[in-house]
């Protein structure tokens, strides 16, 4: 069976392998707490998220997080291919208000909270290269 | 100190009291008692002195909420009053606009006591995760008082206000109130504005009140309630909000929600949740059994669906508008992910991992996508059932409070704290909690369900229900504030 392993770099060329995850894990169901998530998937949904997690908080970030995978895993015993998805409970639509210009925030106010603020901007390391 | 909003208005109107007095008292009463349940962050004595001053000083007619010395749970934006969410990472962050329904509660005439603790960015159902020390239970000051909005319900619990606004993503209202042996809300979906509220799972997130009584959640909700040009998924109310009226509960049908009174729910919960059905029946009330077959499926769904949320929402702490920069680094990528690791608690990187984790390509469908589909699921359940019932019933919590750190080591039983109020989230309905009795001396939440959007028929039937378990009980900080007068 082909194999998604996240923590791999080449992982955008393997897109649509959500079943080949779903079916490697319903073969494993009879364990009883899987390893969900590796080491290597923390370091790469932590850097995904911008967030530096240290190699010691490794192993306590992969096993919480698979176990409450583990957890959330239930709801692959429903069959839930004819229902539809709910994104929001309120069924509404195009809001819209009239296009007129009413007052917002000064750019004084907007710069006020600013850690680093230089020439009305906000001031941030290069972020591109040259 | 045992007087309601309610009460107190009409003191004040009368002119036997005098908001400075008030105030004077619940600024007191945080003197006394606040080192030790630290349920603020940041009280604004001053203000809330000048602001009593100023009402005391009008002469002619009054606001409707003029002088009730109020806390408001610090994920609400204030301007010029520091709003941290109980985060490092807005550890100075001074907003620059105010909150909706703060901006409501302000032009109504309320004194503001301050901002209160909260688990950071609403994750979490102890006030245990925030950045500067958890707040204690007003009735055991070992155990947690709930979450996220714990320090509204500890404030109220205590006698530090005379009612709080708190927000409620997953239980964040209604379980803080069952531990704290007070009165939360948490209103439909759309009821009050959101503009104001740091996101945490924004088709979740709701405001709602924190109050002692019924009667006094209804006149906050008549403020409250509304469309709000600044938050598009604001709705007009469809009806008005009445005080409750003395009424029994005469042709009220009520189902028990099977799922949520079996397995995990703690003896005692259900020793006093089981009286306090037989005082319904007693007061008219017809009551059932109601299902919601597929609630099993809602923690799951949940977890799945509220940290994908937040882990967008809490993409914009990133060191460049507002709050905490670190790594003064010439890589920008570097300055990122040091300012938000320095930033951000244990549970909120957890949480942003989890949703980043769930969104992530190759396991979007098998996660959120299914999780959007079992929410469907959630929505449909509780259709079916509130076509059979007016009203479901259930605990609010599965178990009293419990003791500090006694769930800090593993999440997953935390989460599990909320197994009766977050399927209410999923399909955004209106849910109250009110104390029914005592379990081992501390307070047991009763939840009662409603249709979107019938906020009035709610708090009428809570009031009902209120007036049937004639709890009368108050924390001990109250009683020994009682013995010393006012």
């Amino acid at each position: 069976m082909k194999k998604c392993r996240i923590g791999e770099k080449k992982h955008d060329s393997c897109d649509r392998i959500s079943s080949c995850r779903i079916s490697e894990r319903k073969e494993n169901k009879h364990e009883e707490l899987k390893e969900l998530v590796s080491h290597d998937d923390v370091k790469y949904v932590a850097r995904l998220a911008r967030l530096k997690v240290e190699d010691a908080d490794l192993d306590r970030y992969s096993r919480q997080l698979s176990s409450i995978l583990n957890h959330i895993d239930k709801i692959s015993e429903l069959d839930l291919a004819e229902v539809e998805p709910t994104s929001h409970v309120l069924k509404l639509s195009n809001i819209f208000r009239e296009d007129v210009s009413r007052p917002g925030v000064s750019r004084e106010s907007a710069l006020a909270n600013g850690p680093s603020v230089e020439n009305g901007a906000f001031r941030v390391p290069a972020i591109l290269e040259g | 100190m045992r007087l309601t909003a309610v009460e107190a208005l009409k003191h004040m109107e009368e002119g036997s009291l005098s908001s400075v007095e008030l105030t004077e008292a619940y600024l007191s009463q945080i003197g006394s008692h606040d080192g030790d349940v630290s349920a603020y962050l940041k009280v604004t004595g001053d203000r809330a002195r000048n602001e009593a001053a100023d009402i005391d000083a009008k002469k002619g007619d009054r606001a409707p909420l003029a002088g009730l010395p109020t806390a408001i749970k610090d994920v609400l934006c204030t301007e010029g009053i520091t709003t941290t969410c109980a985060s490092k990472i807005l550890e100075n962050y001074e907003p620059v606009y105010t909150a909706t329904c703060v901006r409501q509660m302000m032009d109504a005439g309320i004194v503001t006591l301050g901002k209160t603790n909260m688990d950071e960015f609403a994750m979490g159902s102890s006030t245990e995760n925030s950045a500067y020390g958890p707040t204690r239970n007003p009735w055991d000051l070992g155990r947690v008082p709930g979450g996220s909005s714990g320090g509204s319900a500890a404030a109220v619990a205590a006698g530090e206000a005379i009612w709080a606004l708190g927000s409620d993503t997953g239980g964040s209202i209604r379980q803080p109130a069952a531990f704290c042996g007070v009165v939360g809300l948490k209103p439909t979906y759309g009821s009050i504005s959101r503009y104001g509220l740091i996101a945490f799972a924004s088709s979740f997130d709701q405001v709602g009140p924190i109050t002692k009584n019924v009667m006094d959640a209804a006149l906050m909700m008549q403020l409250l309630v509304g469309k709000d040009p600044l938050d598009s998924t604001s709705v007009v109310y469809p009806a008005e909000i009445p005080l409750p009226v003395e009424r029994d509960l005469s042709g009220i049908h009520m189902g028990i929600v099977k799922e949520l009174v079996g397995e995990g729910i703690d003896p005692g919960v259900m020793t006093v949740f089981n009286e306090a059905v037989e005082k319904l029946k007693a007061a008219g009330a017809v009551i059932g059994e109601a299902s919601l077959p597929h609630s099993e499926y809602a923690l799951p769904a949940y977890y799945i669906l509220a940290p994908a949320e937040a882990s967008a929402n809490l993409a914009r702490f990133d060191g460049v508008r507002y709050g905490l920069r670190a790594g003064e680094t010439n890589d920008i990528t570097e300055m990122y992910e040091q300012t938000r690791s320095l930033g951000f608690g244990e549970e909120v990187k957890r949480r942003i991992m989890l949703g980043t984790y769930a969104l992530s390509s190759g396991y979007y469908e098998a996660y959120y996508g299914q999780a959007q589909k079992v929410r469907t699921l959630i929505v449909k359940d509780f259709e079916q059932a509130l076509e059979e019932f007016d009203l479901l019933i259930s605990p609010t919590t599965p178990t009293t409070a419990f003791g500090l750190g006694e769930k800090t080591d593993d999440p997953l039983t935390m989460y599990k704290s909320d197994i009766c109020t977050i399927p209410v989230n999923l399909a955004g309905l209106p849910a109250i909690s009110i104390p029914a009795g005592l379990s081992g001396g501390l307070p047991v939440g009763f939840q009662i369900i409603g249709k979107a959007f019938t906020a009035p028929n709610l708090l009428q039937a809570a009031y009902s229900a209120e007036l049937a378990f004639a709890f009368d009980k108050v924390s001990p900080l109250i009683e020994r504030r009682d013995q010393d007068g006012i």
